[in-house]
């Protein structure tokens, strides 16, 4: 098992470096000048053309690439923001706990929310529970979640005055809308999966077998059933929560959270190329990290993947 | 290429067939149904919506700002005196386009750069799929969101910058089903009749990669509208005054403590058209799941 | 050569010869899509202890529906039981509550299906999965578990060390002995063994058959046997009932269905068998097809495929007549048919 992970850990970093260089060259061909970004353009083009070489961009796009790379991987240095001169990755790693704190408890809402829902919908198949979870999922799918953020706010912010409108200033308490609010497409997903993957998985050969042995129904659904039906959850869920990070950034900026997503509003409206470079390439190392994981919550729950990486002695054949 | 995959006669009498099959088992769900209805009904009334809206979705009336849901204004007005419910409607020709097109582009060329891949396979395919890694290694809304930042705002941008995002999924799935097409003996029977690569490709292989294809652009329009709502709202997409569904949630955002209707009616309309085509999706995906008989 | 089961063996009284399962007219629907499909229409038998009894008839011909009746383990939806009784040593099982059943399945009756393949739990190691027999039924601690299912996968000729491995790390024939053990572990009365041999290669076939039977014999367990294989009926049966669109349509001994088949159909199935020692070099095919379960022919059900099919068999439901002694026939020309 520890050989998978280490096969698996080094197989990202090829696609970490393939994501540097494609960010990389999109943002290469971003028009606009940094200096007279920086500068403003009242500058001289002396003043620009001395700015351009400080930060390196007079340099090819080979060059600029490798200095980049070389940065990130020995430094790991995502360069300086043009607005501020403070470093990019230094800013990414006070904010990004906060979208993580969202993405978190959004894809734990979700779970633990989802699964029984679906299992709900799929043990009373053909009644009015599975349609009315069926249709409470199709709508938590439907709606964007930061118009669920807004709603939520008008409701239990502004109406009701229940819970904080914004900022991070209430501690936990003010991660409790933008939580709910990020969980809903992931929650409505999961149930969905979870329901249809356990209406095939009642059905299969050896549900029957359980119940011929005389296992109680609740052991049957939750023992044999569920563990089965939930191989296929696992994939969703991860890219639940992949979407729940990218959800996140838009999320934060209903409720002025200052995480990676407000960041990157910000640097996008003031053309701080560096910081929104970094801001995605960080993005993609940590979605590609949470893929690795889903391989490996996979290689956990599958015995039939697990004897893969597993140096067993397999013996196949009769007696 | 997909004129290619429509045209020779006999094909066409066996999809209509078939179609008429799958119809018929559309038919049955009454979800999918009523989504079927709902988008047709949006998609008309965008097309229509300069004769069919009680206003034009520009003029404002600085007289009558934030006026609440009334007769006169059945969605009430925003903060110019423009109607809300005649920008809905104008709106749409925006939000569904951009889903629309964004996912045919992206189906079209994932359709072909998944053809390649699994028609060639060898090394044209390795290096076509660790490009898609790196795509896909990229959040969906995050690529859009860099795409979007340098191309900058603007609806066809935000076109382009979902296409590129979704072009992987489709690329995958095509590449899966010619995969499993291939191995069937009807392309060896094509082959040694000496058919070129392309005419296999496109008349024998594409057609029948389809029917998951047909599912997941349907859902993919649905996930395309919410992104683009997305990109709109954090300054990216569509900008204001463009009735953009997604932007005028954007605008009315700062006013929704006194003048909630601003926000509430747009999100529930894009709710609304995102509601239908999932419905459709399940409906279409249960109809061509031949797993699934009653 | 098993010690556990053997001083099992002993404690059960020889009572052969009485009756151990009565099923009375038992009725069985499918609802699909609107549709009705009578799956089974007034089956009748009676098992004798230490009998076997084999079910024999097409595929969709109502077999297992049968046997999972008795078990109560039909998927409903769509499977419902709408009529009948099912004596199970003087208790009515399709009256008997939930909590009865479970001490039922797996203790007294035990079920082996038809596919190994998907018969076993993909997550569970075969071990856990036998275990569990043990816990429910007998409430054997963790330890005292691993004991017996060591001594049971020997018996059906898994080496026990491989306790803890996974299904998929088993061949076809592997699986079917474990689930096998797992139906013997509670030494149970009666075993339905519903085709257990035929998803198995033609080599394995064999020995699996004729382990059931050994272990059968031993435990003098009563069994019925779901078949469409005449030459399995031979080989392990006592009694013989043929089923054909959700019916009995003949029944009796196996001698008594083997050498005087009346029935057409009955006839019809030896026919289509090869002979080794007749001089006929083509065999005989039963014409057309089995009848479609949503939409039976009045009558009886066989009149569409029947050669000797008259005005009277097309209209009204015929009853079982005793043509010989002990020898049950649902055909009205049954009397007539052994000039045929």
């Amino acid at each position: 098992m520890g050989r998978y992970i280490i096969k698996r850990l080094l197989m990202i970093i090829p696609v970490a470096i393939g994501v540097t260089v494609l960010i990389f060259t999109i943002m290469y061909f971003t028009p606009g000048d940094p200096a007279t970004i920086i500068l403003g353009s009242n500058a001289s083009a002396e003043q620009l053309k001395q700015k351009n070489a400080e930060l390196g961009l007079d340099k090819g796009y080979v060059q600029r690439l490798a200095d980049y790379m070389g940065n990130l991987i020995l430094k790991q240095d995502l360069g300086k923001s043009y607005m501020n001169n403070r470093s990019v990755s230094g800013d990414i790693m006070e904010r990004f706990p906060r979208t993580l704190t969202i993405a978190f408890f959004s894809i734990l809402i979700a779970i633990v929310i989802g699964i029984p829902l679906g299992i709900a919908a799929a043990v009373n198949h053909y009644k009015w529970q599975d349609s009315v979870a069926m249709i409470v999922a199709l709508f938590g799918v439907s709606m964007p979640g930061f118009w669920v953020a807004l709603m939520l706010v008008l409701l239990f912010a502004l109406k009701l005055a229940l819970l904080p409108a914004m900022g991070i200033g209430d501690g936990l308490r003010s991660y409790i809308l933008p939580c709910i609010a990020c969980s809903f497409g992931g929650l409505a997903t999961i149930a969905r999966q979870t329901r249809s993957s356990m209406l095939e998985v009642i059905r299969a050969d050896y549900i029957v077998t359980a119940r011929a042995k005389g296992q109680v129904e609740r052991v049957v659904i939750y023992k044999h059933a569920l563990r089965n039906a939930l191989i296929p959850v696992v994939t969703d869920a991860v890219t639940s929560f992949g979407l729940m990070l990218g959800g996140a950034l838009v999320i934060e900026t209903v409720f002025s959270i200052p995480g990676l997503g407000v960041y990157m509003v910000t640097a996008i409206n003031s053309r701080d190329y560096p910081a929104i470079q970094g801001a995605v390439v960080f993005m993609s190392i940590v979605f590609s990290l949470v893929m690795l994981l889903m391989d490996l919550i996979y290689a956990f729950v599958d015995p039939r993947i697990k004897s893969q990486y597993q140096k067993s002695k397999r013996r196949i054949g009769d007696a | 290429m997909r004129n290619e995959m429509t045209s020779p006669a006999g094909r066409k009498l066996k999809k209509s067939s078939q179609l008429k099959y799958i119809a018929g088992r559309l038919k049955r769900n009454k979800l999918a149904v009523a989504g079927l209805i709902i988008i047709i009904i949006m998609t008309l009334v965008a097309i229509f919506s300069p004769w069919l809206a009680p206003y034009q979705y520009d003029k404002t009336d600085l007289s009558n700002m934030f006026s609440p849901p009334t007769r006169e204004h059945p969605f009430g007005t925003d903060e110019l005196g423009r109607d809300i419910l005649s920008r809905i409607m104008y709106g749409g020709r925006y939000s569904l386009r951009i889903g629309i097109i964004s996912i045919s582009c992206a189906a079209v060329a994932g359709a072909a750069i998944g053809s390649v891949a699994g028609y060639f396979g060898g090394k044209s395919d390795l290096l076509i799929m660790r490009v898609l890694d790196i795509i896909q290694a990229i959040p969906g809304l995050v690529l859009a969101i860099a795409v979007s930042a340098t191309l900058g705002p603007g609806f066809t941008n935000c076109i382009i910058a979902l296409a590129i995002g979704v072009t992987p999924a489709f690329a995958r799935m095509t590449r899966a089903s010619i995969l499993n097409i291939r191995k069937m003996e009807y392309l060896e029977a094509a082959t040694s009749i000496n058919a070129s690569n392309f005419r296999i490709i496109s008349r024998h292989v594409l057609p029948n990669a389809l029917s998951p294809l047909i599912v997941q652009s349907t859902m993919g329009i649905a996930t395309a509208i919410l992104i683009a709502a997305s990109l709109s709202f954090i300054g990216l997409g569509v900008q204001p005054p463009t009735p953009e569904w997604g932007a005028m949630l954007a605008g009315g955002r700062n006013y929704i403590t006194n003048y909630p209707h601003l926000v509430i009616f747009p999100g529930v309309t894009i709710m609304i058209a995102v509601l239908s085509l999932n419905m459709l999706g399940d409906g279409l995906r249960d109809a061509l799941d031949p797993k699934l008989k009653d | 050569m098993n010690e556990a089961l053997d001083s099992k063996k002993e404690t059960r009284p020889e009572t052969e010869g009485e009756t151990l399962l009565s099923v009375r007219d038992l009725q069985v629907i499918y609802t699909a899509s609107g549709q009705v499909i009578r799956a089974v229409n007034g089956v009748s038998f009676d098992l004798k202890k230490g009998q076997t009894l084999g079910l024999v008839g097409e595929t969709g011909a109502g077999k297992t529906t049968i046997a999972k009746s008795i078990l109560r383990i039909l998927p409903d939806p769509p499977a419902k039981i709408v009529g009948g009784e099912v004596h199970f040593e003087g208790e009515d099982l399709l009256k008997a509550p939930v909590k009865r059943m479970g001490e039922i399945r797996g203790k007294k009756i035990s079920m082996v299906f038809q596919d190994p393949m998907t018969a076993l739990n993909p997550v569970l190691t075969i071990g856990e999965q036998i275990e569990e027999v043990y816990k429910l039924h007998e409430k054997l601690n963790h330890q005292k578990a691993a004991e017996k299912i060591a001594e049971m996968l020997e018996m059906v000729g898994i080496p026990s060390e491989r306790y803890n491995e996974y299904p998929h790390q088993f061949s076809g024939g592997m699986k079917q002995r474990i689930v096998i053990a797992m139906a013997l572990s509670c030494n149970p009365d009666l075993l339905l063994a519903d085709e257990p041999t035929t998803a198995l290669d033609v080599t394995i076939q064999a020995q699996i058959l004729d382990m059931i039977y050994r272990l059968k014999q031993e435990h003098k367990m009563s069994m019925i046997m779901i078949t469409h294989d005449l030459g399995v009926i031979a080989e392990v049966c006592d009694e013989v009932a043929i089923v054909y669109a959700g019916e009995i349509i003949e029944k009796g001994s196996k001698e008594e269905i083997f050498d005087f088949p009346t029935h057409p159909y009955t006839r019809g199935l030896f026919n289509s068998l090869p002979s080794l020692n007749s001089d006929e070099t083509r065999l005989k095919p039963i014409p057309g097809m089995p009848p479609d379960a949503s939409d039976l022919p009045k009558g009886c059900h066989f009149n569409p495929r029947c050669a000797y099919a008259t005005e009277e068999c097309r209209s009204g439901r015929i009853e079982m007549t005793e043509v010989r002694p002990g020898h049950y026939c649902r055909c009205i020309h049954a009397a007539d048919m052994e000039a045929k």
